[in-house]
């Protein structure tokens, strides 16, 4: 997995851009484990406008460090818990989703 | 800088309003400038706070429209917008503005119409509030990044599940008491512990309500107040900072930065200490916000803030009661008039004038405002005289 940090504001990205999308700086490539622990979480029962219920939102601090607000797959019946081990799983529409491992 | 001072303060209740966010605005402005005694071709200078009029019912720069509606002359009408703070961040410009002796009178109201929206709309306009980059567009809505915040906070500081409902229970015993609150009846710990889940841990009882309404206060030199009001209540300290709103951003979810920044300016401005303060209003956006911010502000150590609602320091009756209107859990939260109504409810209570709910001797009193999840704070420490 690689990841994109932003040197100006210290963001992460997962997808590829050549200018950080909040503040303009310059990207770096980063290779990455894609493993982390979960931050925090929230299982989501009234969601967005369009979106279907219930979903889990995972804030996902990576091994390498830096956090991402991820979705925890839809199909992943296990119970997450701050400091639980999760790994990316990829790209969805609603951005990065991650797996508890 | 010269002092400033309240000598008029007006509300519409808050509610489900058949009122258009331009009308609801105007009352509340007639309403201030009615307890002012005066007639509205005195104000020279008028600051709204109105978070999304375009999105919710598809009306911006509604400044200059609620002014003339109000009767207001062809003076400077700004709007500000920082989300949950919008209000807060209008009295401060209208402080400036007098405490720097550009204009003797100034007008402030906050107004927003939320109620026509459908919910799952209406929560999609407020995660504009936070960064849709990182945010909204993963499914995030405010209760959830309130979920992330509140599951931190019991995991970092062994804050409890009951702690946090607590606030909902002493809130709404609070809302009770005010006659233009939007909710005016009690909610019991096990409704709020058993309510349906919106973004786990919080329930339903743990959000603010989606209300419509507009709040409205007239400002003045501290000088001349006394010639406009008996009671005049004077702004001790008037303070705002800001933060990034993304929760990723963040090194400490559990703490707004922000807060804490605004609310030290303040008590550096007022020249007084947390004990000096007699009751606050707090932006609780949801019950665990109330908690947060009493920790940020000073008036617990971090991870003590659930003790407040829970051993009933800051009920009515407690040492320094929190949220006497009902907060923004009972009394309601239009967005972009919250700020303002928070000032409106302290400026009776430093009038002795809050009936059921007054604060016996209340003198020095603080308001605390946030947008989003904490990119911007305002506080404001207001002062009984005479």
């Amino acid at each position: 997995m690689e990841t994109f940090f932003c040197a100006g504001c210290g963001r992460i990205y997962l997808e590829k851009s050549e200018r950080c999308g909040h503040c303009g700086g310059e990207m770096e490539q980063r290779p990455a484990s894609g493993r982390g622990i979960v931050y925090s979480f929230s299982s989501v029962h009234m969601g967005a406008q369009g979106m279907p219920t219930p979903y889990f939102l995972v804030l996902v601090e990576l091994e390498e460090g830096g956090r991402i607000l991820a979705r925890l797959a839809d199909d992943d019946e296990s119970q997450p818990s701050i400091g639980g081990k999760v790994v990316f799983s990829g790209l969805s529409d609603t951005g990065p989703v991650f797996r508890m491992f | 800088m010269r002092g400033v001072s309240i000598i008029g303060a007006g509300i519409t209740p808050f509610g489900v309003r058949e009122e258009s966010l331009v009308a609801l605005g105007a009352i509340a402005c007639k309403d201030a400038l009615g307890d002012a005694g005066l007639t509205p071709e005195r104000i020279e200078a008028f600051f709204l706070g109105n978070f999304a009029g375009q999105a919710f019912v598809g009306q911006n720069h509604i400044a200059p429209m609620v002014a003339h509606a109000a009767g207001l002359g062809a003076i400077p009408c700004t709007r500000l917008e920082g989300a949950c703070a919008s209000g807060g961040l209008a009295m401060r410009q209208g402080v400036l503005a007098v405490a720097s002796g550009q204009v003797d009178f100034a007008l402030i109201a906050g107004v927003e119409k939320m109620t026509s929206a459908e919910t799952d709309e209406t929560a999609s306009i407020l995660a504009a509030a936070g960064d849709v980059a990182v945010e909204a567009s993963v499914g995030s809505t405010f209760p959830a990044l309130f979920g992330l915040i509140a599951r931190r906070h019991m995991y970092e500081h062994g804050t409890t599940r009951e702690e946090i409902a607590h606030v909902a229970v002493k809130n709404h015993a609070h809302g009770k008491l005010n006659p233009n609150a939007h909710m005016q009846k009690d909610v019991t710990l096990p409704q709020v512990m058993d309510a349906k889940p919106v973004a786990e841990p919080l329930g339903l009882f743990d959000c603010s309500l989606i209300s419509d309404g507009a709040a409205a206060v007239v400002l003045c030199p501290t000088q001349m107040a006394s010639a406009h009001h008996e009671k005049p209540v004077e702004v001790l300290a008037s303070a705002q900072a800001s933060d990034s709103p993304a929760l990723s951003d963040k090194r400490d979810i559990t703490s707004f930065y922000a807060t804490q920044k605004a609310g030290e300016e303040a008590f550096s401005q007022a020249g007084l200490s947390r004990e000096d303060v007699d009751l606050a209003e707090i932006h609780d956006c949801f019950t665990v916000a109330e908690i947060i911010a009493l920790e940020d502000l000073g008036f617990f150590a971090k991870g003590e803030g659930g003790r407040g609602a829970l051993e009933g320091m800051t009920k009515l009756g407690g040492a320094m009661p929190v949220n006497t209107s009902g907060g923004l859990k009972a009394k309601g939260h239009p967005v972009g008039a919250t700020g303002v109504a928070q000032i409106h409810e302290l400026t009776l209570q430093l009038r002795g004038e809050a009936r059921a709910r007054q604060v016996p001797g209340a003198e020095v009193a603080l308001a605390h405002n946030l947008g989003g999840s904490g990119a911007t704070c305002a506080v404001h420490i207001l002062g009984a005289t005479g």
